[in-house]
């Protein structure tokens, strides 16, 4: 097959393709939802990541292809937990969440945390605000002292240490100290009710969260059911300085796969070159 | 941003690298080739898609001019090393093109099967 057949084919090929109705694909083969939406109303949208509920009227909330709209695409079920990537304030004050989303059945939205394949809004007034850490130290923040260098000493080297997204939260995210732990960058402290003391450690990019110091090895803490919070009654969504870690972290591990590739292209194909 | 990322990364790849492979396959590319279009996806996908989702998140405007802009210099940086390293790829500016055109449009029908 010529050159130029080849490209009249990928030019048809691709022309097909292109005029197919489906959602964007993007970035080399990316299938990915339609942000149209985002390039219309930049200045109203602001980045909010964090887990919600839905909780709408009727046992399920509704989805929405754009905010306003009327009538929704699609709903999902009261209980459904995803992470509201954005947040949109109409012209009338209303909020919207935007959220990914797959479908299941016919008409159920299926949601999985952070990804999916169809791009969704809700209204925020039909969700509730999953307790999370910001949750936590709006409700405890008063009660913090600072550290007095409490788990300083503490001897961690080949442990494994555990790090809670708060006291009585179900998730931990566990590290292996290989060495001395080092500073464990601890700023504030909380006792809870059963008297055991936490501390909020910033110890590594990507490796953060409450240490429990008075039981930093156990990964079977005791978890507190706390409850979620209706949208409506959250003042601010994603109050304090934008969190900066995981962007750094996921960018500089692609950045050290793209340089290992170019070095490993550079001295495979030209040693075979001058060969 | 978050370990969501990584799976969305990885899929994005595998994704990328099959249906590059297949092209080059159909291109009669040598097996040599093959391997270096491998390693040169690899290269230019991750920080592609990684920039791409950073807009979304970022909100960053015009999203298409921004996936305009990310296509093309990994069209531009693929032919580099397609020009520099490859043996039997005659016309690698044309060949990048081209596989990056079909990979884009392959996956865009799979969406569409898939729907």
């Amino acid at each position: 097959m010529n050159i130029l057949r080849k490209c009249y084919m990928a030019f048809l090929g691709a022309v097909v393709m292109l005029l197919l109705p489906c959602r964007t694909v993007t970035g080399d083969s990316i299938a990915e939802p339609d942000y149209s939406f985002y390039g219309k109303h930049r200045s109203q949208i602001k980045p909010i990541n964090r887990m919600f509920e839905a909780n709408g009227s009727g046992g399920r909330a509704d989805i929405y292809e754009e905010p306003g709209e009327e009538e929704p695409v699609i709903k999902m079920d009261n209980g459904s937990v995803f992470c509201v990537i954005h947040m949109y304030t109409d012209k009338k004050g209303d909020k919207w969440g935007s959220l990914l989303y797959d479908v299941q059945g016919n008409d159920t939205a299926r949601t999985q945390f952070y990804t999916g394949d169809y791009l969704g809004w809700v209204k925020m007034e039909d969700l509730l605000v999953r307790y999370d850490e910001i949750s936590f130290r709006e409700e405890f923040g008063k009660q913090f002292q600072k550290y007095a260098g409490e788990l300083d000493g503490y001897q961690a080297e080949h442990q494994t240490l555990y790090f809670w997204e708060y006291p009585g939260s179900e998730y931990k995210q566990e590290w292996q100290i290989q060495e001395e732990a080092g500073d464990w960058n601890i700023q504030e402290t909380y006792r809870d009710d059963a008297g055991s003391l936490w501390g909020y450690s910033d110890y590594l990019p990507g490796v953060k969260g409450w240490i429990c110091m008075t039981d930093p090895v156990n990964p079977d803490l005791p978890v507190l059911v706390r409850e979620s919070v209706p949208a409506s009654e959250v003042e601010e969504y994603a109050p304090g300085k934008p969190k900066r870690g995981y962007e750094f972290i996921i960018g500089g591990m692609i950045l050290l796969v793209s340089l290992l590739t170019a070095v490993m292209i550079f001295v495979f194909w030209r040693r075979k070159k001058q060969s | 941003m978050g370990e969501w990322m990584i799976p969305v990364f990885a899929k994005s790849l595998l994704l990328t690298l099959l249906l590059e492979e297949i092209f080059a396959g159909v291109w009669h590319v040598s097996r040599k080739d093959l391997c270096l279009v491998f390693l040169v996806n690899v290269l230019t996908n991750p920080p592609v898609v990684f920039v791409y989702y950073m807009a979304v998140w970022k909100a960053w405007h015009p999203l298409w001019l921004i996936i305009l802009l990310l296509e093309g210099l990994a069209v531009m940086a693929e032919a580099l090393y397609y020009k520099k390293y490859a043996e039997r790829i005659k016309y690698p500016l044309l060949f990048s093109f081209a596989a990056n055109l079909f990979s884009y449009s392959a996956g865009k029908l799979a969406v569409f099967l898939l729907r």
